[in-house]
């Protein structure tokens, strides 16, 4: 083959030297990581290869769209076979040699055709790309040069290694030339009707245009885009492998640190590498409910920007790193030139390292915009994380120049003063449990009980929840009711509904009352990590003095961060959303569904019983204004603290489920491809003042259902709901006023004479399962 | 520009409880005084505009540090803290005459004060510790403006039918308003900072004052009985798109005569 190609010995030379010129742009890359924070990427290297396989090469998360999925498959495919073929020719046949070798050359044979197939299948994937860039053009995706200089490389690549392949067989003929599918035929098709002379000519042109392609392809790739390529297996293998809903550690008492992320340098290099792994691909873009809605915020021009910052500080170092000077060797054009870390040149861009993120990456107010629901993570094929860094930034902005939204200041304070960030008194936490049918146990009670009554009367009828040689806290089950249950009136009502379903189902539960503070979620997604740690140590530190074994709550951004970050505070704990906690007392019979959850209109079947439960005592309750609309159709918003951060999707579902005669009717984008409600990273205390309200745009999609409730299973999605419905109505854009309610009010209102405490007392009504949405006033006390 | 900021450490709003003779519970959960706040965040303004130094001057229990360390958090350059258990139970009259010969000992060109505590609400100390000291009082300010080269400040004032300008030679104090402006938030960098400034703590010794002339025995007034406000009545929320909002606000108001 050498001989076929003229001037071959060049074509090795030409080869090394574009990856001698790609390693060093990688290296120069590698300069600005190593001024960046370490991170941390070599714990639990299994699931690192896992991770690697899973999302670099099966490539799972592009095929969420199948069209885009399988085009972007055909390309890495074709790309790893053709570079076989780009071996052999550099290397003048060696690849070719070993692999024809054993089992008289099938290997090869396999090779050969794979790669003949994959080049045709890179071609049209190529063309497909190209029609998507020019004509379909998606909103996600921006025509740049880069891209379309990218598409017409590989595609030149590829082109140019079929034509060489169909005239060199043509003309030089090759004992395995029929299992080159496409090229044999093509070269008998065109090449062969040609004089020896011109067959000749073509073959050795496409194959150094080949070459210089591929050559120039590696020269240009760390400059690009494209560069995911390479970086790719590398950062799907150092992705966050901790729980995505925990926020990194950050220590507080360091007295030369910068706190957060203030320039580039301030990042970990796994975040560089994010920035450098980022393909432009928009998928981020496109499922960003702040983008979606007129926001600044655009989580890909953030990443790109990252990437713009990390070049621009390289901007000054040499791609051939300056040689330590020897002293017998002088150089005439640079006496006395300074080392590598002599100053001037050889050194990262000082200013440019120097530079703050926020307004040239990202600007101020897309800082701020940011819900941190993750849904941008959920979407990347490449696993970057958007999330922590956009709080990196604010940890910087809020605890080092004070720079916040002003209307945060209060719930700032709030949360510091009363530990809530509504302001309420502490004395008031138990407010929501008045006027209930049965008293709700508090836990310093219980435990004080406790401690009183088992030494004295082991056994005896006395203390509710204090089983005779019990030492734990005298109760099973801890209720974190959350500031929302607690202060928020709407929300009350909630708290009260999972009571009723924990007495009904005879859970030895117990609340902390005023003992209980703000988890500090908001504080440490708004990036105020002092108050954040204040109050996380205040509650680990109560929570450790009744060690519960099991803690529930109706609050996913209290579920996660009790969950996922209070072991950063020495606090590990078992917790269960209320909504999995409900599903597994309905799965074991504790608890059951046996009337209708929602109003049954007269008429109705309210027969319609879950299989298996006792229908007996089926009856319309009572308790349910007549003129209430009848809620048989529910969609359920999903939350975006349960679904993408903590995986909880069936079990809303199952709840729901076990109500007789709701029908669940999905949204669109339901379950890990949720849209957040508006009120996640602490957004529930800023003014929303860019673009459309994301509750109106969440309202819309839920609207779109025709489903007569929606149900949510967060305090925070309850309130933007129900403020998204009435905002709808008085808007006019809807005429039909559709409840929303949480799954534990469905629940408890559909709750039969089999299970522990029926409802009583129709006036009164603790849990008016309706009346919640539909009700326009409320009483404050 | 030298700014005194008289701060006081009262029990956080809503949480206050009385100890057995009537008096508020000072023993912990302090914070500054809001009003307070309004000044101090005036007072470093003008620093950051003219130059100097801001010192606060408390007088409370020790909890009252606590309070303290979130002015100096804020930005405050060291504190003055007179602590002596002899004043536990003074009256404004006797707060002004300590506050006044705190400042006495004190280099400044403006002394600020809030308009009132949320705890005793006399809204008198300010204007005591001027008359005591002789300084020109301008009271509800808006705005402070001082001019340091011809050694007076200007003061915007709200009175009832607009704002007047007020004008003073310095050393003047002012008694500031919320209209000055949201206090900062302090930043971590402030609290760490914070922690290494100094508090300096007067006895009524070093003030030359005699402890039988303050606190609880040489009040001038009594508490006689203290209740808390009986609960409001509850509060009616209509969530509806303006215009039936309105009409809806009208009619209630209607039905109650109010209109």
């Amino acid at each position: 083959m050498t001989s076929q190609v003229p001037f071959f010995p060049l074509a090795p030379l030409v080869f090394l030297v574009a990856v001698v010129v790609f390693a060093l742009r990688m290296a120069r890359h590698l300069r600005v990581f190593a001024a960046a924070r370490p991170s941390t990427v070599t714990d639990r290297p299994a699931a690192r290869i896992r991770s690697m396989l899973v999302y670099a090469i099966a490539q799972v998360r592009m095929f969420r769209e199948p069209p885009a999925g399988t085009m972007h498959a055909a390309i890495f495919w074709g790309f790893v076979i053709l570079t076989v073929g780009t071996a052999n020719r550099v290397t003048g046949g060696l690849v070719q040699d070993i692999l024809a070798w054993p089992l008289d050359g099938w290997i090869w044979r396999v090779v050969l055709a794979a790669g003949n197939l994959f080049a045709v299948a890179v071609l049209v994937a190529i063309a497909y790309a190209a029609f998507r860039r020019l004509v379909t053009r998606p909103a996600r995706i921006t025509l740049s040069r880069d891209a379309f200089l990218v598409l017409v490389l590989i595609a030149g690549i590829v082109a140019a290694e079929l034509v060489e392949e169909a005239f060199r067989l043509a003309r030089y003929g090759d004992p395995y030339a029929h299992a080159e599918l496409i090229a044999w035929p093509l070269g008998q098709a065109i090449a062969a009707p040609l004089a020896p002379g011109t067959q000749q000519v073509i073959f050795a042109l496409a194959w150094w245009i080949n070459l210089l392609l591929v050559s120039t392809f590696l020269v240009y790739l760390p400059g690009s885009k494209h560069l995911h390529v390479a970086t790719a297996f590398f950062n799907t293998a150092f992705r966050k492998l901790a729980p995505r809903g925990e926020l990194p550690a950050m220590d507080l008492e360091s007295e030369t640190a910068t706190f957060g992320v203030r320039t580039v340098a301030d990042l970990g290099w796994k975040d560089l590498l994010d920035a450098f792994t980022c393909t432009e691909c928009g998928r981020c873009q496109s499922q960003c409910p702040a983008w979606a809605t007129g926001k600044p915020l655009n989580p890909k021009t953030f990443i790109m920007g990252l990437r713009q910052m990390a070049i621009a500080a390289e901007a000054g170092v040499p791609l051939v790193p300056a040689m330590p000077r020897v002293p017998w060797i002088r150089s005439s054009d640079a006496p006395g030139r300074p080392g590598p870390d002599g100053g001037g040149d050889g050194r990262l861009a000082t200013e440019a390292l120097a530079r703050p993120v926020v307004d040239a990456a990202i600007p101020y107010d897309a800082v701020w915009d940011c819900v941190t629901c993750g849904a941008c993570v959920e979407a990347c094929p490449v696993t970057i994380e958007h999330v922590d860094k956009i709080v990196g930034l604010r940890r910087n902005l809020v605890l080092e120049d004070s720079r916040f939204p002003a209307e945060v200041t209060a719930a700032f304070t709030n949360m510091e003063r009363h530990g809530n960030p509504w302001g309420q008194p502490r004395t008031a936490r138990l407010d929501w449990a008045k006027g209930l049918p049965f008293e709700v146990p508090v836990a310093a009670a219980v435990a004080a009980q406790g401690a009183a009554s088992t030494p004295a009367a082991p056994g005896a009828a006395g203390g509710p929840g204090t089983a005779p040689g019990d030492d734990g806290p005298g109760f099973d089950v801890l209720y974190w009711v959350g500031c929302a249950a607690a202060f928020d009136d709407r929300n009350r009502r909630v708290a009260r509904a999972v009571v009723t379903c924990l007495h009904a189902a005879g859970v030895r539960y117990a609340v902390l009352g005023h003992e209980e503070s703000c988890s500090g979620d908001p504080a440490r997604r708004m990036g105020n990590e002092y108050l954040y740690q204040m109050l996380a140590r205040a509650n680990v530190e109560t929570l450790d003095r009744y060690r519960p074994s099991l803690i529930i709550t109706a609050c996913p951004h209290c579920f996660n961060t009790i969950s996922n970050e209070y072991r950063q505070f020495g606090g590990d704990y078992h917790v269960m959303h209320h909504s999995a906690y409900l599903a597994q007392l309905l799965a074991e019979g504790r608890l059951a569904a046996a009337r209708p959850g929602v109003a049954a209109a007269a008429g109705a079947p309210g027969s319609a019983v879950a299989a298996g439960e006792a229908p007996a005592g089926v009856s319309i309750p009572t308790a349910v204004p007549e003129a209430a609309p009848s809620a048989r159709t529910v969609t359920y918003h999903d939350s975006c603290y349960l679904t993408r951060y903590n995986g909880v999707v069936e079990e809303p579902r199952a709840v729901l489920g076990a109500v007789p005669g709701l029908e669940l009717i999905e949204m669109d984008r339901h379950g890990r491809q949720s849209f957040c409600c508006g009120a996640g990273g602490g957004r529930m205390w800023m003014e929303e003042r860019r673009g459309i309200r994301i509750n109106a745009e969440r309202t819309r999609q839920a609207l779109e259902t025709g489903a007569d409730a929606v149900a949510t299973a967060c305090p925070f999605c309850l309130t933007m709901m129900r403020d998204g419905v009435a905002d709808a109505v008085g808007a006019g854009t809807t005429s039909r006023e559709i409840q929303t309610i949480d799954i534990a009010e469905l629940l408890a209102g559909s709750l039969g004479q089999g299970s522990g405490a029926p409802l009583r007392g129709e006036a009164t009504n603790p849990v008016p399962a309706l009346a919640g949405a539909t009700e326009e006033e409320e009483t404050h006390p | 520009m030298r700014i005194v900021v008289l701060l006081k450490a009262v029990p956080v709003v809503g949480t206050e409880k009385m100890t057995g003779g009537w008096l508020l519970d000072r023993s912990a959960g302090l914070e500054s005084n809001g009003n307070d706040e309004y000044v101090l965040e005036a007072g470093l303004k003008l620093v950051e505009a003219h130059g100097g130094e801001l010192v606060t001057l408390t007088m409370g229990p020790s909890p009252a540090t606590e309070a303290i360390r979130k002015a100096l958090a804020m930005g405050a350059a060291r504190a003055v803290q007179v602590v002596d258990e002899a004043l536990a139970g003074s009256d404004a009259l006797a707060t002004g005459r300590v506050l006044a010969a705190a400042l006495q000992r004190m280099e400044f060109d403006l002394a600020l004060a809030g308009a009132d505590t949320s705890d005793g609400q006399g809204g008198v100390v300010g204007a005591a510790v001027a008359t005591r000291l002789g300084l020109p009082y301008l009271s509800y300010a808006a705005a402070i403006e001082p001019d340091p080269a011809a050694g007076t400040v200007r003061v915007r004032r709200i009175s009832p039918t607009g704002y007047d300008v007020l004008e003073a030679r310095m050393p003047a104090l002012v008694a500031g308003t919320q209209l000055l402006g949201e206090p900062r938030y302090p930043s971590l960098r402030g609290i760490m900072q914070a922690r290494s400034k100094q508090i300096a703590t007067w006895s009524l010794a070093d003030l030359g004052i005699d402890p039988a002339s303050v606190g609880t025995p040489a009040t001038w007034s009594a508490v006689l009985t203290a209740t808390p406000p009986a609960q409001r009545a509850g509060a009616t929320i209509v969530r509806d798109a303006p215009e039936a909002a309105v009409e809806r606000i009208v009619e209630f108001l209607a039905a109650r005569r109010l209109i």
